[in-house]
């Protein structure tokens, strides 16, 4: 019998070498051995290898496999004299290597520096409205605006009754307040040493405090408005007014109402991650409250804003349910839909007409982030091209190392341990650098940031755990695979793995340049977008108006008018109730005798408005002195309105202009103008004329001298309205506000892109600076046999511009796409053009031809004497 | 009683070993108390049993010579010390004791 036909299944045998301790395998396998050779003669082979297989499993058990405890004591992992070895090592190593240190070091410092702005920006941005206590529990009331014939506009604002209501008659409501902001009412408050306008005045109920949280320094929410003659203030406006002393029962003259209010409370100032600011609050509810002006029961002005704490566990299509029917019971004629907005929704998702802020938007939220990753990757990238790279020059090390009787595990524990010294050396650094430049940065962004609170500690530990894990990822590839060399192997040969491109560092650099080159594509893009946006014709001139905002009721009007017209800059002066740039007023209008109507933003103006501002007629003719009739009969409508409003021949059509009864006759149709961002298209518009909304005078001047120009109407207005101060604003500046966050994201987003490049570049450097002195013999070699400088040249770059092509045709189609999907923000937009690749990509190639290109040369012109004498 | 405890699976071990005067090792070990007992043993039941016996000083053990059924690896060969053989004594003359105190020992089952 040929004994090799009956052997016991190997693979049994395989997993007790592995498991059992080696003191008790010998005999245990050699007993198996034997039991299976009695059992083949037994039972025959079939069933002894069954046998076998449940024996020897019998021995997978803690007792066999627990290691015997070497008589001789082992080295521990960490001894303090080698830990010093090691950092000596490492700093050497560094110290050695500087361009090495610098890249790594400065790569992962800036990307982390980068990466935790972008981290403080995002989480600032997510807290919105979360410092009010269980701000999941408040909402708030919104509306879509309907028109009769269906069409809907989403509006923040609410009637005043509806609160009262809610209050009232749902039951799931812990608390609701109403919120009556200024409406750009202007107060003018005077106290002996000081005058000035304010505008953050908000008319709120007392419950306010119950649905918010604004921590008092002086006062509490129980005593906050015992009378109508209440105020609240804030910090900042209580130094402004009353200097260091405490404001608590003095008086503060606010000029409505009839005079005094006295301050009952200190509020701390509204923190920047609010949707809403305010700096005085006063009641609602007034002293002289005529019935029929009675807030609680007033279903017909729009101009409160609701908020409501819900009980716990309230689901809201349960609320918006009840809300709805409610607002049937009260008001069955009411077409609008009311639903509610989580509080913590509003500042990135709610985009209504009429907010009480400037919202920012989800989508710059999404795209910083993913930017702040791809640098942190393209730094990580780098961080491990180098490290493997590298880390076969240290063969020899390992090999001297192991022979002086270092074991595999504390090898490991010392790359491990160097990368992630590096790494973490990097965190500290970035974070440095950020608690430094953070004031810097929170005026550019607009926000609060510091690191010395809570979130911001915790922002920079995120930085440091990240910091830590890139640095275990880098040191894991040396600490694996170094410390697996064969000390006489390494020591003896000349050949040393890792001088060329391994397939994983041709996919990071690959990956690295797509990313680059994305986020180049997306920055073209934006920048083109903004730029366009900024400079499109709006339709208007902007260009060389003072706008005075503070007009409103003033009785002399017509004689400022005459005198500012007398002045020798001053070409136009008009009057209007809005800002162009601003939300306008809106009503429904209609076709006398159509029953559709149509949601039309309107101004009143006088009758040099229009030619002030150069709004271009395109039919009929605009308001004049010489109609009287105007004032009360006639209408001005843009294309866009004699479009909805289906008006085949406009001129002379009648209009009713409030669906009530407010018929005028359309004299003229004015050339569409954009009144708001390049965001949104082109609404319909309309002009009405009258004296009595007008609130903002605008003046056009002419010459270079704007501030001699602003100097003469000062000195008149002076002179005429010497009780109100004098306030103005370029129009164009007001218009370019619009765009402030687009071209803050631009500027961001084109700076974090440089930063993306340098980092990648600095990548790219340092990895081709490496495998060329790696391949010096090489070179030399092709040298002697007779290649020229330009072939070596040639190779040496075609090995990454290959790379980096491919990155740039994978990079472009994924770039087409994303911009793309950008662009549909904007109803105005440019068109993806095909140089905007080109550029990005000859940018790229440019990049790493400029890092590549000078070291290759370098390497091509060396004499080959030189680097092959060595051998 | 001041002996060290032993099961009853142990005991029948070093019984074995005793009775197979230093050839006992693991497989041959098995393969005799299933003879003897008719139970079955599985071989890890027999080495644990001799490591807890090991581990008490009932038996010793030497390295044996290597056969090649056994794959040339040698074998383990356990011997009782005095310290078991002191243990089973014990364990007898308390059962003997014990059954020369029962007044009449059992009648064979087929009495009528």
């Amino acid at each position: 019998m040929n004994k090799t036909d009956h052997s016991p299944p190997s693979s049994a045998d395989k997993l007790l070498q592995r498991l059992l301790a080696p003191h008790l395998l010998e005999t245990i396998l050699g007993d198996l051995h034997e039991d299976f050779a009695y059992n083949v003669k037994r039972l025959g082979e079939k069933r002894a290898r069954l046998l076998y297989w449940r024996q020897a499993l019998g021995f997978v058990k803690p007792r066999y496999i627990r290691r015997n405890r070497s008589q001789y004591p082992s080295t521990p992992l960490i001894v303090p004299g080698m830990l010093i070895n090691y950092f000596k090592i490492a700093f050497r190593n560094l110290l050695r290597h500087k361009l090495y240190g610098f890249i790594n070091v400065g790569g992962l410092g800036l990307s982390l520096f980068c990466a935790l702005l972008i981290g403080f920006w995002v989480r600032d941005e997510l807290s919105y409205d979360r410092f009010h206590r269980d701000p999941e529990r408040i909402y708030r009331i919104v509306k879509d605006f309907v028109t009769i014939d269906g069409s809907r506009t989403p509006d923040a604002t609410t009637p005043s009754a509806l609160g009262a209501a809610l209050q009232k008659d749902i039951p799931e409501i812990e608390s609701v307040t109403r919120i009556f902001p200024g409406w750009n009412q202007k107060f003018l408050i005077r106290q002996p040493d000081a005058q000035f306008y304010e505008e953050g005045v908000y008319r709120v109920d007392d419950s306010f405090f119950d649905v918010f949280t604004f921590p008092f320094v002086a006062g509490n929410k129980q005593s906050a408005f015992p009378s109508p003659k209440s105020v609240v203030l804030t910090e900042t406006m209580a130094r402004k007014y009353f200097g260091p002393e405490n404001p608590v029962g003095k008086r503060l003259n606010l000029r409505i109402d009839g005079g005094d209010f006295i301050v009952t409370g200190v509020l701390k100032d509204v923190p920047g991650n609010s949707h809403f600011h305010f700096d005085f609050l006063i009641p609602l509810r007034r002293a002289d409250t005529s019935p029929d002006m009675n807030p609680d029961t007033d279903w017909a002005s729009y101009t409160f804003y609701t908020y409501a704490k819900l009980k716990p566990n309230t689901s809201t299509d349960a609320f918006t349910a009840k809300l709805r029917s409610l607002v049937r019971k009260y008001q069955p004629e009411n077409r609008n839909i009311f639903y509610v907005q989580a509080l913590t929704d509003i500042h990135l998702n709610s985009k209504l007409k009429w907010e009480l802020g400037q919202n920012s938007d989800n989508s710059y939220v999404r795209i910083l982030s993913f930017i702040g990753l791809f640098i942190l990757v393209i730094a990580g990238i780098n961080y491990v091209n180098l490290a493997t790279a590298r880390s076969s020059q240290r063969a020899r090390e390992v090999g001297v190392r192991k022979a002086a009787g270092a074991f595999r595990r504390s090898l490991m524990v010392q790359f491990l341990g160097e990368s992630m010294v590096v790494s973490i050396l990097a965190a500290v650094l970035a974070i440095g650098a950020l608690a430094l430049s953070l004031p810097y940065f929170s005026d550019v962004l607009e926000k609060e940031l510091t690191v010395w609170n809570r979130p911001g500690l915790q922002n920079c530990l995120v930085a440091l755990a990240i910091a830590a894990v890139t640095g275990l990822l880098a040191g894991l590839y040396p600490a694996l695979f170094l410390s697996s060399f064969q000390p006489a192997q390494v020591l003896k040969s000349q050949k040393i793995p890792g001088a060329r491109l391994s397939w994983l560092r041709q996919g990071l650099v690959t990956f690295q340049f797509w990313a680059s080159v994305l986020l180049m594509i997306g920055s073209i893009v934006v920048t083109r977008q903004i730029n366009f946006l900024k400079t499109a014709p709006l339709g208007f001139d902007k260009e060389q108006i003072i706008t005075l905002p503070n007009i409103g009721g003033l009785k002399n009007l017509d004689a400022l008018r005459g005198e500012l017209l007398g002045l020798k800059d001053v070409v136009k002066v008009g009057a209007s109730s809005g800002v162009f740039g601003e939300s306008n007023q809106a009503n429904g209008m209609a076709k006398k005798g159509a029953d559709q109507a149509v949601v039309i933003n309107f101004m009143v103006v006088d009758n040099d408005f229009l030619q002030t501002l150069d709004v271009r007629v395109k039919q009929g003719r605009l308001f004049s002195a010489g109609f009287p009739s105007d004032s009360t009969a006639s209408l001005l409508i843009n294309e866009t309105a004699a479009r909805q409003l289906d008006l085949h021949q406009p001129l002379g059509t009648v209009v009713d202009t409030d669906l009530m009864g407010d018929y005028r006759t359309v004299v003229g149709v004015v050339k569409d103008f954009h009144f708001t961002s390049l965001h949104n298209s082109i609404k319909p518009f309309a002009f009405v004329v009258g004296s009595q909304n007008l609130s903002n005078l605008f003046i056009k001047v002419r010459g270079n001298d704007m501030k001699a120009s602003l100097a003469e109407i000062e000195r008149k207005w002076k002179e005429l309205v010497p009780q109100r101060p004098f306030t103005y604003f370029f129009l164009d500046e007001n218009f370019a506000a619009l765009h402030r966050s687009d071209e803050l994201f631009q500027r961001v987003v084109s700076g974090l892109t440089i930063m993306a490049l340098c980092i990648s570049g600095l990548g790219l450097f340092a990895l081709a600076s490496f495998t060329t002195e790696r391949r010096t013999k090489e070179i030399g070699v092709r040298k002697v046999m007779g290649a020229s400088v330009g072939g070596i040249v040639l190779l040496l770059l075609g090995d990454f511009l290959k790379l980096v092509l491919i990155a740039v045709v994978i990079a472009c189609p994924v770039a087409w796409y994303i911009m793309n999907y950008w662009l549909q923000n904007f109803a105005y937009k440019i068109d993806m053009e095909w140089w905007f690749f080109a550029l990005a990509g000859a940018l790229s190639v440019m990049i790493a031809f400029s890092t590549v290109c000078l070291q290759s040369i370098k390497a091509a012109l060396m004499n080959p004497v030189k680097s092959l004498r060595s051998e | 009683m001041n002996r060290t405890y032993l099961g009853e699976f142990e005991e029948i071990v070093l019984l074995t070993v005793a009775v197979m005067y230093g050839q006992a090792y693991g497989v041959v070990l098995m393969h005799e108390i299933a003879e003897q007992t008719g139970r079955s043993v599985k071989l890890n039941q027999v080495h644990s049993a001799l490591q807890r016996l090991e581990e008490k000083g009932m038996v010793k053990s030497e390295v044996g010579g290597a056969t090649s059924e056994r794959g040339g690896r040698r074998k383990r060969l356990y011997t009782v010390t005095t310290h078991g053989e002191r243990t089973l004594q014990q364990i007898k003359e308390v059962r003997e004791s014990f059954w020369a105190k029962l007044a009449n020992s059992f009648k064979p089952a087929i009495g009528l």
